[in-house]
């Protein structure tokens, strides 16, 4: 059986616990202090009609009364990590599926499943002082919707013979992976339950999606091939992006953040052995337009300077001087163990010793310790938001820098 | 209100598997420590930061002491008194 473990409101409700005063109230916990949108919030605030991806303004003018907290990431990361280290006392087969959602795959323990659910409930509401909700199922997709259904501090388990009922008490668009833009779609065909689609066939799905048709016709029928995975995938490229705290309007300011992206995707490459062949940036306007462009070296590298200045080229060419909103610098067409940081066409000759020497300070004494003086002209500086491919270990692990 | 202020202060704390504090002095007072409502540890470089939220009953207190220098910083408070 599959286990999937997913916490409830987790940052509103580990800040709730931190902070007796916020216990009871309605909370929105916010990416940082400036202008930013609402990551998540506690039941309170949701019953007021505060939603995630709402904006401060929006958040306060749905519940007047709610109290913003700016999100503690350190607090949240070591939770989360915390939590992983115990799930794989279970069993090693635990998939970290975000910051606050985990699959566990006890087939090969000998650990009853409820059991191993109310060790889990336990052990989070002991150590933490807050709660999760675990579904139990035949396989992941069963497991993660039974996590659903009793939320919050929820328990639900679907027996393999109760697998069909179980789906069909969803609409189409609550089913995990369908969505509501696809739902709507079957709508307009007519579809309306899970069963309208199985009737509707596994052969016309197929025609209509190809080889996701198949997988959505199996969805239907509580059926779901993806296993636990307990190993890290392959990382295929390494990025960072940021908000600004205010609109960039000079090429000069954009700059600096160019370079800051840039080294914090060249220090994740370094720390974990990636060179890459392709920087991609991606430049986002004040109407949440996004333009983005990238361009392959003829070389592979790890080195901020390089990953710098082909960003650089690629701005020039694609900011068309309207307000920035966000910036991004991604690393792609990724070797793994190799880690390249000069090459003959560099003047300097001496960039790896420089790395090396930047590396070793911010290890000892923490991220950015040394950096780029340009860098300091930058309003925020560091990582400061939790994106859904943050993992406790590895190379998705990335190390946040406090307000 | 939440005040972050990160000033260097005196606690006095009980050495166990972690560090506890006690009681710790805010303008001149002792202050005592009623409950630790959470504790959680953060890494700065090869530094690690034992982290406290506490009250004295009436207000809340992050405290964070670095295993490093061996010294306490309050870094915040809330007196529960509105946003």
């Amino acid at each position: 059986m599959i286990l999937c473990m997913d916490m409830d409101a987790f940052f509103a409700s580990v800040e709730q616990s931190a902070n007796p005063h916020l216990r009871g109230k309605p909370i929105a916990v916010i990416g940082a202090k400036e202008r930013t949108v609402v990551v998540t919030s506690s039941y309170e605030a949701r019953a007021c009609g505060v939603k995630t991806g709402m904006s401060k303004y929006e958040a306060m003018k749905a519940c007047p009364h709610v109290t913003m907290v700016t999100a503690s990431t350190g607090k949240y990361t070591y939770i989360s990590t915390e939590i992983n280290k115990y799930l794989r006392t279970i069993t090693p087969e635990v998939e970290v599926y975000s910051i606050d959602e985990a699959f566990l795959d006890i087939s090969k323990t000998e650990i009853n499943p409820v059991d191993a659910a109310y060790m889990i409930k336990s052990y989070v509401k002991k150590t933490f002082n807050i709660t999760c909700s675990v579904g139990i199922g035949p396989n992941k997709l069963i497991a993660k919707m039974a996590s659903g259904v009793n939320k919050p501090d929820g328990f639900y388990m679907v027996e393999p013979d109760e697998v069909i009922d179980f789906i069909d008490s969803f609409e189409l668009g609550d089913i995990w992976g369908i969505g509501r833009r696809l739902a709507k779609r079957f709508r307009e065909l007519g579809i309306f339950t899970p069963k309208d689609l199985r009737d509707f066939g596994q052969e016309r799905l197929e025609e209509m999606f190809g080889i996701y048709g198949t997988r959505l016709y199996k969805m239907v029928c509580g059926q779901y091939a993806d296993g636990v995975v307990s190993e890290e995938p392959p990382v295929k490229s390494i990025g960072h992006s940021m908000t600004m705290p205010v609109f960039l309007n000079k090429r000069e300011e954009a700059l600096n953040y160019l370079l800051q992206l840039s080294e914090m995707v060249s220090a994740r490459a370094r720390k974990n052995g990636f060179a890459g062949k392709t920087v991609h940036l991606t430049i986002r306007d004040t109407q949440m337009g996004n333009i983005g462009k990238r361009k392959t070296f003829g070389f592979f590298t790890s080195a901020t300077h390089h990953i710098y200045e082909e960003a650089v080229n690629i701005f020039d060419e694609i900011w068309d001087e309207t307000p920035v909103r966000l910036l991004g610098v991604t690393l792609g067409n990724l070797v793994s163990e190799y880690v390249a940081l000069t090459n003959i066409m560099d003047n300097f000759q001496k960039y790896p010793q420089l790395y090396d020497a930047i590396d070793k300070i911010n290890s000892k004494f923490g991220k950015n310790t040394v950096s780029y003086a340009s860098v300091l002209n930058c309003k925020r500086i560091g990582a400061k938001t939790i994106s859904p491919a943050w993992r406790p270990e590895g190379t998705r692990n990335v190390e946040f820098t406090p307000d | 209100m939440i005040l972050n202020l990160h000033e260097r202060v005196r606690v006095g704390a009980v050495f166990e598997a972690t560090p506890r504090p006690v009681w710790f002095s805010l303008h001149g007072e002792k202050v005592t420590v009623k409950d630790i409502c959470y504790r959680w540890k953060e890494r700065a470089g090869n530094d690690i930061i034992h982290k406290y939220t506490v009250t004295d009953g009436f207000n809340v207190f992050e405290l964070s002491f670095s295993s490093l220098d061996a010294c306490w910083y309050l870094e915040g408070m809330d007196e529960g008194n509105g946003r």
